[in-house]
């Protein structure tokens, strides 16, 4: 059994050489990575397309691997670095940790998970919980994401065991976006949906390697149109949506075709 | 025998074949490196550090005047790539009812296609279809084409890109064209088209591929041959090309007896840079000629003109040449505006108003912006891609995931 006295023996005599070294250690790790996580963002703005999401998605990883060397080398400074006793003060460590911050160590090694699954990585757009946004950052504990109105959402990686992760382009430039129009019923169906369809296939923000559906839905109080294509850039969905919102509009005012006034509709006797 | 072993290896200076035949020109590996390089240097905000050496005889040196330039490197004439469009074309049209009755010739923007259509029209006296109007492709008129066209007369239409807009009415009117034509219900006919329209165009008519043909890119060694051509026709006398900096040879010694030293990459740059498109390549290639200073010569006289000190003309080595660039911070706005005028081969700007999706402010700001790049270009009432501004434009709009031309 482990005596008090056997215990302490698996740790060093830490002399002042050692404390610098480790000084140095968490000082080195430290300015690695606010390196990372500051530069590689800023070059990611600077480059266009899938070079973007690599390098944003390389900023956790790097981060990871920066941690996880920093430990191993202050470790094997603090405790004679034999199988046994790695083996007894990681599971000292890990029974004190596991009682203290359980909600944070889970929120870690989801955290590490995250690295390795890959459910979210930054500039994914994603919806947990009801809030949807883009990831902005990977940290250890959380991520965080900045929804359509600018305002940072921090999520535990915690949620990753739990919770459904919504993930609209999970990793790539594909993001499909839906903009829906409601008409009254009495219209040439055929000729909406190939007008609709023009006016995706025209829309400057259209990446126009990948489909366009046009999805048709009748409802008691009209027809209900889905227009579904993808944008050059995630980030545009938004805009993306308006403009094919307005300029579907116009040609659907052009040909003449009512839009749905579900009240109007609603109201007629049956 | 050697001699005639040697003509046959020697490719036509202008020569047609299948789309899939093209193959634009290699820049070599140290300058894709340096390319590299470069890019990276941007990324990290530091701007190309370039050397310069210095040049011979700096004082004396100047850029050639305009009407010297006419001469040593006049605008290509369209003759020629219209007799090369006769060879290419010679068993179709010796064919009295072809399979496909309609023959497109793509071409990337400052390839002149659509003049050396033209020409070809004019040389075989068939009647050239007038592009509709705006209002006609908005409206999706009916009476576009002509009724003339289809009662068998062979007909030509060099701009396939001016029948239709990006606009939810603007491809209706190119469909039902590209219909009838394919069908053969207009009777014979060749159309020309740029290759950023029939790039989008391939997505907007999904009907049969007919017979495609294309310019061959101009590589280095079409290149030499054409602008010595085009030299040789300048003056009594030949002239020679040489590098700047270091006197290196930039056209091949006009005198065949004179030995041949090392030869500049200059040409090998200048082909991989403009993607083998001969206007682009001319352009360049017509920015950077100087002379040295003859205070005798006024430009008055067609003695005059046909006169350059020492009989030779100094070009501007590739490293000092400043190519457009998109200003920096360049993204959205600009990228509409220029992929909308590449995909309609120039726009008037209220045509571009109702094409895209930003307000007239910001349109005619972005233009005024990428004029004062050197990127677009306002002839008469139709903004377009500069020749120089080309080849960046087309490397932003591939960087940006955005459509873009196969040549």
């Amino acid at each position: 059994m482990n005596s008090p006295d056997n215990v302490s023996a698996i740790f060093r005599t830490l002399s002042q050489a050692h404390l610098v070294q480790i000084g140095l250690i968490v000082l080195g790790a430290w300015l690695l990575i606010t390196l990372a996580t500051r530069l590689l963002p800023l070059l990611a703005n600077r480059v266009s397309g899938r070079f973007r999401f690599y390098l944003l998605a390389s900023v956790p990883v790097l981060r990871l691997l920066v941690i996880t060397s920093a430990l191993v080398l202050t470790v094997t400074r603090v405790i004679e670095p034999t199988i046994e006793n790695l083996m007894v003060s990681l599971g000292a460590m890990g029974l004190a940790l596991g009682f203290a911050f359980k909600d944070y160590v889970s929120s870690l090694i989801a955290g590490v998970v995250t690295l390795y699954e890959a459910p979210y990585r930054p500039g994914d757009w994603i919806e947990v919980n009801g809030a949807y946004g883009e990831v902005k950052s990977i940290d250890m504990r959380s991520a965080e994401i900045v929804t359509p109105d600018d305002t940072v959402v921090v999520i535990p990686h915690l949620k990753l065991w739990d919770q459904l992760i919504f993930n609209a382009n999970d990793g790539g430039q594909n993001l499909l976006c839906v903009a829906d129009f409601y008409l009254h019923p009495r219209h040439d169906a055929a000729q909406v949906k190939h007008t609709l369809h023009d006016v995706a296939l025209t829309s400057a923000f259209l990446q126009i390697d990948k489909p366009i559906n046009v999805i048709v839905l009748e409802k008691p109080w009209g027809t209900h149109y889905r227009l579904k294509a993808y944008p050059i850039d995630p980030r545009q969905q938004f805009h993306f949506i308006t403009d094919l919102t307005l300029r579907g509009k116009a040609a659907l005012i052009e040909m003449g075709v009512e839009f749905a006034a579900m009240p109007a509709v609603s109201q007629v006797p049956s | 025998m050697p001699t005639s072993a040697n003509e046959k290896e020697v490719p036509l200076l202008w020569d047609y074949v299948p789309i899939a035949e093209y193959h634009p020109p290699a820049a070599p590996v140290s300058h894709s490196v340096r390319k590299r390089l470069a890019f990276f240097r941007r990324l990290f905000g530091r701007g190309e550090k370039e050397q310069e050496p210095p040049l011979e005889g700096t004082e004396n040196i100047q850029a050639l005047p305009d009407w010297q330039l006419e001469c040593i490197a006049p605008a290509p004439e369209w003759q020629d790539p219209a007799e090369a469009l006769d060879v290419e074309l010679k068993d179709w049209l010796a064919q009295e009812n072809p399979v496909s009755p309609v023959v497109v010739m793509v071409g990337p923007p400052h390839n002149g296609h659509c003049e050396t259509l033209t020409t070809w029209a004019q040389r075989h006296e068939w009647p050239i279809l007038p592009p509709p109007t705006a209002a006609q492709i908005l409206a999706s008129d009916d009476t576009w084409p002509p009724e003339q066209i289809g009662d068998g007369t062979p007909w030509v239409f060099p701009c396939l890109e001016r029948a239709y807009l990006r606009h939810p009415a603007g491809l209706t009117l190119v469909r039902r064209f590209l219909a009838n034509a394919y069908a053969g219900n207009l009777g014979r006919g060749i159309i020309g088209c740029d290759s950023w329209a029939w790039a989008f165009l391939r997505h907007v008519w999904r009907g049969r591929v007919p017979v495609t043909v294309t310019l061959q890119a101009f590589d280095e060694t079409r290149l030499v041959r054409h602008f010595r051509k085009l030299a040789d026709e300048f003056g009594d006398r030949p002239l020679r090309f040489l590098q700047s900096d270091d006197g290196r040879d930039v056209l091949p010694p006009p005198d065949a007896e004179e030995t041949p030293g090392e030869t500049s990459n200059f040409l090998q740059l200048l082909a991989a840079h403009s993607r083998g498109v001969c206007g682009i390549a001319h352009a360049i290639w017509h920015a950077n000629l100087q002379s040295e200073l003859d205070e005798t010569l006024d430009g008055k006289s067609d003695d005059a003109a046909c006169r350059i000190a020492n009989q030779t003309v100094w070009v501007k080595p590739w490293s000092q040449i400043v190519h457009p660039c998109l200003p920096s911070g360049a993204r959205r706005e600009e990228a509409f505006v220029l992929h909308t005028l590449l995909l309609h081969n120039g726009l008037p700007i209220e045509l571009m108003e109702r094409l895209l999706p930003l307000s007239p402010g910001q349109i005619m700001g972005t233009l005024i912006h990428l004029e004062d790049s050197g990127l677009v270009a306002l002839d008469e009432t139709v903004w377009q891609v500069t020749p120089q501004g080309y080849p960046a434009v087309r490397h932003f709009l591939q960087a940006g995931d955005y459509l873009v031309d196969r040549f």
